[in-house]
């Protein structure tokens, strides 16, 4: 196969137009700053290139999140990098309470174009305190919007999407992604065809087997969108049983209406994320589905999340906590029943 | 030879990037020369020759390789590689119809169960001209296969109840000896008391029911038409006016017995009639529905037939045919020209049993009854013991 750059690249090279094109924008975060260019290699290279505008912190998620609000309401386009999504904790009191009430909070609306980045996720043998995936906690914010990094959206569009809304946004970001390659167009895999559904700049990619209808229909963010094709494929090559994968990259608000269709007509569906059970992203995309297709509706909506518990550290003890795709194909093998 | 491997550089990746090749194919090379570029998500690093010889590339540069894979190979010499380089041609040119290598579809578990059962060529999977190939998709193939190579296009498959009733009508060309009657019959009578007896008992009763009762009270005056007969040189006969009728919706033709009709009003016959009819399309007569008639009516009564020529069923000596019904003008006693309604009814007969003299007799009885019918007539009882 021949390369197609990886998803932190595309990440990388999204910055840096960001940065070239909007003299506003300002890069927050800790070690940020060249030659490091962050921990995971994503602000490489900008602050040869920007270096006022792109500003390394001590160890300090909160007065992270302060300073680019501060930049926010004055007009500015800041990005803020927590170095693990982990931390967003940290800066939850800014987030919630300044970022997101900032829009309205002052009689009129005031536009806030503030991007937090957050590696989030597991996989990598980082721990309970460096591999959460912490996007429930956010999940109900008034103009708060969340989204997530998918290996088959173009970053350039989702990051120029999200720095000119107006409304302060999180960017996850699943940190195995960074490394794996963009999908650019063609198949996926062996077996599912790749289309766009919704409006740019936060379409919902859509993975389909050709001439083939879908008994199942799965709803995956970008980090689990992988472990989904996976699943699908074993599922279809061992006992054709047919899925259709959804990849939104908005995760909130949500927008049901365009699964609305094709949930109806599969009659299944399954919801899949990283996060353990309980007031969870499926959760809210569950009762989404129940409401507008509940009549259609031939089993109860799936979910599929992580165990109810922290995330070891050793790897083979964390792959029985996370979603694999082993465990998401048993899943959707019993709701195919 | 020496086969140059992917070396593990990380834990995060599964492939990584063959850069570039930093040695040209076929190039002497010594040990510690720089042969190749990889890189993984982390870094770039530089591959060198652990040996000397003669290189050959066998992934081309901006490929991903995973780690353990062979890239390359370091020959002693030049002439070891041209072999090694022959070899591997011609073992590629002798694999290239068998091998599923390299296959641009995809075959599901099932798929691939079928074809294999099947013995389904790649050649037949690539002409489906899919890239997803289903076990629905060997199945439809393997059934164009045998619809092609095995049976002609104009080759129609009899059903079993089709089967059976050839079976019946060549026994009775085959075993009887038959001979045929036939005699016109007036039925505006009979057409006029039918409408008035439907109208009051609210069933319609039609030609066919009227016939049947009046045939079935025939057997006292007529035994050997109700018989059957024994090589022995006898004739068996009936004890009870079972009299069987054709039924035939378009589902196969059965011949359902009305029993005892020579006790049936005419309301009665016309009930199990209809009954039958519901059965015929259904198809699920039961057997002791289809069983013990003595003598057999065939209805052919459609409008435009004249007269059917039936068979005599092995087992009975006679079987009545009505036609369709008539219209046409006739003199009447007093000269003047009347329309009249009639019907053809064909009478076959087993000549071991049964002479030309007698089916007119009973024809011309069967003719006085339907022209006069007798159609209150009540269950009686049984006027022989048995």
């Amino acid at each position: 196969m021949k390369r197609n750059e990886r998803v932190g690249e595309n990440l990388n090279q999204a910055l840096h137009r960001v940065m070239e094109s909007h003299e506003d924008v300002y890069l927050i975060g800790e070690d940020v700053l060249d030659p490091y260019g962050g921990a995971f290699n994503i602000t490489k290279g900008l602050s040869d290139r920007f270096a006022d505008r792109v500003l390394t912190t001590p160890i300090s998620e909160n007065a992270i999140l302060g300073v680019a609000n501060g930049l926010a309401l004055t007009g500015n386009k800041p990005i803020a990098e927590m170095m693990f999504g982990d931390f967003i904790t940290l800066a939850f009191d800014q987030i919630v309470n300044f970022s997101a009430k900032s829009v309205s909070m002052y009689g009129a609306t005031h536009p806030m174009h503030l991007v937090v980045r957050c590696p989030v996720g597991g996989r990598r043998g980082y721990g309970p305190t460096h591999s959460q995936s912490p996007q429930k906690h956010f999940l109900g914010v008034p103009d708060l919007h969340l989204f997530e990094l998918s290996p088959f959206h173009d970053n350039a569009t989702v990051l120029e999407g999200m720095v000119e809304l107006g409304k302060p946004c999180i960017f996850f970001e699943d940190k195995v992604l960074y490394t794996e390659r963009r999908h650019q167009g063609g198949p996926v895999g062996d077996l599912f065809s790749l289309e766009f559904t919704g409006e740019d700049p936060f379409p919902v990619a859509r993975l389909f087997i050709e001439d083939t209808a879908p008994e199942l229909v799965i709803v995956a963010p970008g980090g689990l969108a992988q472990r989904a094709v996976d699943a699908a494929r074993e599922l279809f090559l061992q006992h054709e049983i047919a899925c259709e994968i959804y990849v939104p990259s908005a995760l909130y608000p949500f927008d049901a209406q365009l699964l609305a269709e094709p949930v109806a007509r599969a009659g299944r569906v399954c919801v899949v994320e990283d996060a353990p059970p309980g007031g969870s992203w499926g959760a809210e995309v569950a009762h989404q589905l129940y409401s507008t297709c509940w009549d259609s509706l031939r089993a109860p909506v799936r979910l599929v999340h992580s165990a109810d518990s922290v995330i070891p550290t050793a790897l083979h003890l964390e792959r029985d906590v996370l979603v694999s795709s082993e465990s998401l194909e048993l899943a959707l093998k019993e709701l195919a029943q | 030879m020496i086969e140059i491997t992917v070396p593990k550089l990380n834990n995060n990746d599964a492939q990584y990037d063959l850069v570039e090749w930093l040695a040209e194919d076929g190039a002497t090379v010594t040990k510690d020369d720089d042969l190749l570029t990889l890189e993984t998500s982390k870094a770039a690093e530089d591959l060198v020759s652990e040996h000397d010889g003669v290189l050959h590339q066998a992934v081309e540069a901006g490929e991903q390789v995973p780690p353990g894979a062979v890239i390359g190979r370091i020959f002693a010499d030049a002439a070891a590689r041209d072999a090694f380089l022959a070899a591997a041609e011609a073992a590629a040119a002798t694999r290239t119809d068998t091998s599923g290598e390299g296959a641009d579809f995809v075959l599901t578990a099932q798929a691939r169960t079928q074809a294999a059962e099947f013995g389904v060529t790649e050649e037949e999977l690539r002409s489906l001209g899919k890239r997803i190939i289903k076990g629905s998709d060997v199945e439809a193939l393997v059934a164009r296969r045998r619809a092609s190579e095995e049976i002609p296009s104009n080759r129609l498959e009899l059903s079993q109840h089709q089967r059976a009733i050839g079976a019946v009508v060549t026994e009775s060309h085959r075993t009887v000896p038959a001979s045929f009657t036939v005699v016109r019959m007036r039925v505006d009578a009979a057409e006029a008391a039918t409408k008035e007896l439907s109208a009051r008992s609210g069933t319609a009763i039609g030609l066919p029911a009227v016939l049947i009762t009046q045939l079935a009270a025939l057997r006292a005056a007529f035994p050997a038409f109700f018989a059957t007969y024994d090589e022995d040189g006898y004739a068996l006969l009936a004890e009870q006016s079972h009299v069987g009728v054709t039924v035939d919706l378009g589902n196969g033709l059965y011949i359902p017995v009305v029993r005892d009709a020579d006790r049936l009003s005419a309301v009665e016959v016309a009930e199990q009639l209809e009954d039958f009819r519901f059965s015929a399309l259904r198809g699920n007569f039961r057997g002791s529905e289809l069983m013990g008639a003595a003598i057999t009516l065939s209805l052919n009564n459609d409008e435009d037939v004249l007269l059917t020529q039936p068979i005599i069923f092995p087992g009975q000596t006679c079987m009545v045919s009505l036609g369709g019904v008539q219209t046409g003008l006739e003199l009447a006693a007093d000269g003047g020209v009347v329309a009249a309604r009639y019907v053809h009814v064909g009478l076959a007969f087993d000549h071991r049993v049964v002479n030309g003299r007698e089916a007119v007799q009973f024809l011309q009885a069967l003719k006085s009854a339907l022209q006069a019918p007798e159609l209150e007539r009540t269950a009686e009882p049984a006027a022989t013991a048995g």
